[in-house]
């Protein structure tokens, strides 16, 4: 920010409420944000955060009316008192699905297809297409057709289309949600370079905050529709409780260092890091300016006991040179062989294109092998009936929407248990049972659509749990989720696993996978790279670069200091552990 | 499929071909067929019953020795093949079924209505000799090889890892360290070792 700089968006007293809603959504939000400045917005689900920004892009009233009080300018300008097309001159916003903003079908035609519409004269289209197309380094893609690109390319196009509207406010509302980990990188490293090239104010809604945090001036936490913390990225990491309370968690490189000066362990002047390689860096130097240490033998957690007892149990899934080819001539898999065992708690990882998704619709029996076979408890999946499979196997979609139909909480979830003919009692028995595990108490009659996104994937869950299959399936449950819901999710799924449910998750989030799952397979281009125990796959950095995947950011703190013997960690606490298990004292 | 195979072979063999025959019975008549010489009577114009449908398939009266029967008789079979081909795959089945027919209706003429054996090919060898090549050219149709998944990409010139498409039987022990898995990875996920050169390249050299 230079001396003496107007704010370029500034809110006062914002306060908004939906028409038909109770309560406002956004309650009194003050806030003045300059150029140049890159803000971090986190809040937990459901907390105003898309609502905040559809004020600033004038969606809020222009588009969805509501009652809403206070001003937001953007450049001076007051968003209420001009049409829709002058602030998307002054703002632009990049979404989670970059396909809900394409309008053509190839990048060129995408990233002018703005400027054409303001009448620009060519040499301005020209201009801002090419200063577009170098801030994201979209240059190899010019000659492709939108469709053909990966989910991390279409959100580079996405981000190129909204700069070459040149705004003075660039929003980008979790660009990465949807991408996985290669894509995530794309996109973030794109951002990063935004900086560099634009003199916008960049808001960037996000929650891969270790990634994110070294970028941000500013970070503005939102709970309950209003601001509640605002500071640079180390002075709002270094108070983790807030965050917590708000079910966000903190970088862990942030609260490992937090926790280990809790213990007495570093010093409480020891600076906050944002990112694992600086955490790492921290607890080296403290460490090695430490007394006397002495390696602990046999922490808890570093044996496979667990892993091997799985052996002799009963197949529930048998996969033996599974090939899958798609009629566009795409071989998704390439002779898979596997076996999960009742009782497993799996996690399957991969890029996306490397087969997770055509493996799961194989094990629900919707796909038919083209060589190989795939047998649930001892049956050929694709020639088990629907209702068959329906009672044995259960599966959550990554998106929510797709699996809700009916017009009241209840129904949905009932809808399974009264499909297959169960008494009135029993479901009634079951839809509530399956209510409580989802904390979807007092939502019963409302329309699951009408819920937020975390609350209908909450919904879709119950509806699969009611059914209570012994086979669970989750394909990328934690996406749009913050933390502390992922967590319960997950916790809910490893309760479901001790009773004796067989657990698939198919995730990106490696943070969870960690923390959760017993085993993890890790597929590329239709195979399988390695399957084995979770801490020993993620102990194997070396393997899993070569599908651009990494290991969890608390593994990778912990990789770094391999040489005081920290063996491989996969949780936060884990990692103290290890490294107040380290610092002993030797004995005089 | 063995007995269990001919006898269901039989069962469908006697049972399905009326049917169709009825229902082509019935279409030819609601087309109005015999405009164009496609003549379909049932025993004397008696009323369509299955059994009646099954006598008149056995061709006992020379009054329905047409050409356009025999052709309704063809199909009846063909159609009755296509549809149980599935269940019955075996030539050996198909004719021992045959057998079986045969011999229950000698039993049915003999047995039953004393018609004598006179001649050295009685009439209802007729439905016989017509149904077999006409299911057997079903039959053969339908149990044809087909290609692999792999001719298949070979011929498409698809390229592939050969090795994957070698059938493996888990677990897979890593010959370095030991470690057993169930499933076929690239790598051990105890020792790195790169399983795809170690173990299938084995499995190709005892192959030969």
């Amino acid at each position: 920010m230079k001396k003496g700089e107007k704010p370029v968006l500034k809110i006062e007293n914002l306060s908004f409420k939906f028409h038909g809603s109770k309560e406002n959504v956004l309650k009194n939000i003050n806030l003045e944000l300059y150029p140049r400045e890159f803000v971090l917005l986190i809040g937990p689900s459901g907390c105003g955060k898309t609502t905040l920004i559809n004020t600033i892009n004038g969606i809020i009233p222009h588009i969805i009316q509501g009652v809403k009080k206070g001003k937001v300018y953007v450049n001076g300008v007051d968003v209420d008192k001009v049409e829709l097309k002058e602030i998307s001159t002054l703002v632009g916003t990049v979404f989670q699905d970059p396909e809900t903003q394409f309008f053509t079908l190839s990048v060129i035609d995408e990233v002018v297809f703005g400027p054409e519409n303001l009448m620009l004269p060519v040499d301005e289209i020209e201009k801002r297409f090419k200063f577009a197309v170098k801030a994201t380094g979209i240059e190899d893609l010019l000659d492709k057709d939108i469709m053909s690109l990966s989910g991390g390319q279409k959100q580079r196009v996405a981000i190129a289309s909204a700069l070459a509207m040149m705004p003075k406010v660039l929003i980008l509302d979790e660009p990465t949600t949807n991408l996985d980990p290669k894509g995530a990188a794309e996109v973030l490293k794109t951002i990063s370079k935004l900086r560099q090239e634009t003199d916008a104010l960049i808001i960037l809604i996000e929650h891969r905050l270790e990634e994110v945090a070294k970028y941000a001036d500013k970070v503005l936490v939102m709970n309950d529709g209003q601001i509640i913390a605002q500071g640079d990225a180390r002075e709002i990491f270094g108070r983790p409780k807030i965050l917590y309370d708000l079910g966000i968690r903190p970088p862990w490189s942030a609260e490992s260092v937090i926790r280990l000066k809790n213990l007495g362990i570093l010093p409480d002047d020891a600076p906050i890091p944002i990112n694992p390689e600086e955490a790492a860096k921290i607890i080296d130097k403290y460490l090695k300016s430490a007394p006397t240490l002495v390696k602990p033998n046999n922490l808890p957690f570093e044996n496979y006991d667990e892993f091997y007892s799985y052996e002799n149990r009963k197949p529930v899934i048998e996969i033996k040179n599974l090939w899958h080819r798609y009629p566009d001539g795409t071989i998704a898999l390439k002779g898979i062989n596997l076996t999960i065992r009742e009782g497993e708690f799996v996690g399957i990882i991969g890029q996306n294109g490397a087969g997770k998704s055509t493996l799961l619709l194989h094990i629900l029996g919707l796909l038919r092998p083209s060589h190989g076979s795939v047998k649930v408890f001892g049956k050929e999946a694709s020639r088990m009936s629907v209702a068959e499979l329906a009672r044995s196997i259960g599966l959550i979609f990554q998106n929510p929407d797709l699996m809700l139909f009916q017009n009241t909480v209840w129904d949905e979830i009932a809808f399974g248990p009264q499909n297959v003919g169960l008494p009135k009692t029993e479901i009634r028995e079951r839809v509530k049972e399956a209510i409580e595990m989802m904390r979807l108490i007092g939502f019963e009659k409302r329309h699951p659509r009408a819920l937020s996104r975390g609350q209908r994937h909450r919904v879709a869950v119950a509806s699969i749990l009611s059914m209570r299959p012994k086979i669970l399936i989750a394909d990328e449950p934690t996406t749009g989720q913050d933390y502390g819901a992922s967590k319960k999710y997950l916790q809910l799924l490893t309760e479901l696993n001790k009773a004796g449910s067989t657990i698939i998750v198919v995730s990106h989030d490696m943070d969870l996978i960690a923390r959760f799952s017993k085993r993890v397979i890790v597929l590329k281009q239709g195979k399988i790279l390695i399957d084995g125990p979770t801490r020993a796959v993620f102990s194997r950095e070396d393997l899993l670069k070569e599908t651009h995947l990494a290991p969890p950011y608390v593994t990778r703190i912990g990789n770094k200091l391999k040489n005081f013997g920290i063996p491989t960690v996969l949780t936060i606490e884990e990692l103290v552990e290890a490294i107040s298990s380290l610092y002993l004292k030797k004995a005089a | 499929m063995g007995i269990l195979g001919t006898i269901k072979s039989a069962s469908f063999g006697i049972v399905i071909p009326p049917i169709i025959l009825v229902g082509i019975q019935v279409i030819a008549r609601l087309l109005e067929l015999y405009t164009i010489g496609f003549i379909m009577t049932l025993y004397k114009g008696q009323p369509i019953f299955v059994p009646t449908v099954i006598l008149w398939l056995l061709f006992v009266d020379s009054e329905i020795y047409t050409y356009s029967n025999l052709i309704g008789v063809i199909l009846a079979w063909i159609i009755s093949y296509a549809i149980i081909g599935d269940w019955v795959r075996k030539i050996p089945d198909i004719l021992g079924s045959f057998i079986l027919v045969y011999l229950f209706h000698i039993y049915y003429l003999v047995g039953i209505h004393r018609i004598p054996l006179i001649a050295p090919f009685p009439q209802f060898i007729f439905p016989v000799l017509i149904g077999i090549p006409s299911s057997t050219i079903v039959i053969l149709f339908r149990t044809k090889r087909r290609k692999t998944f792999f001719e298949r990409l070979r011929e498409k010139k698809i390229p592939y890892d050969e090795r994957y498409s070698i059938d493996l039987k888990l677990p897979v022990t890593c010959p370095k360290c030991g470690t057993k898995v169930y499933s076929n990875p690239k790598y051990c996920w105890n020792c790195g070792e790169n399983l795809e050169e170690t173990i299938y390249s084995k499995i190709i050299t005892k192959a030969g």
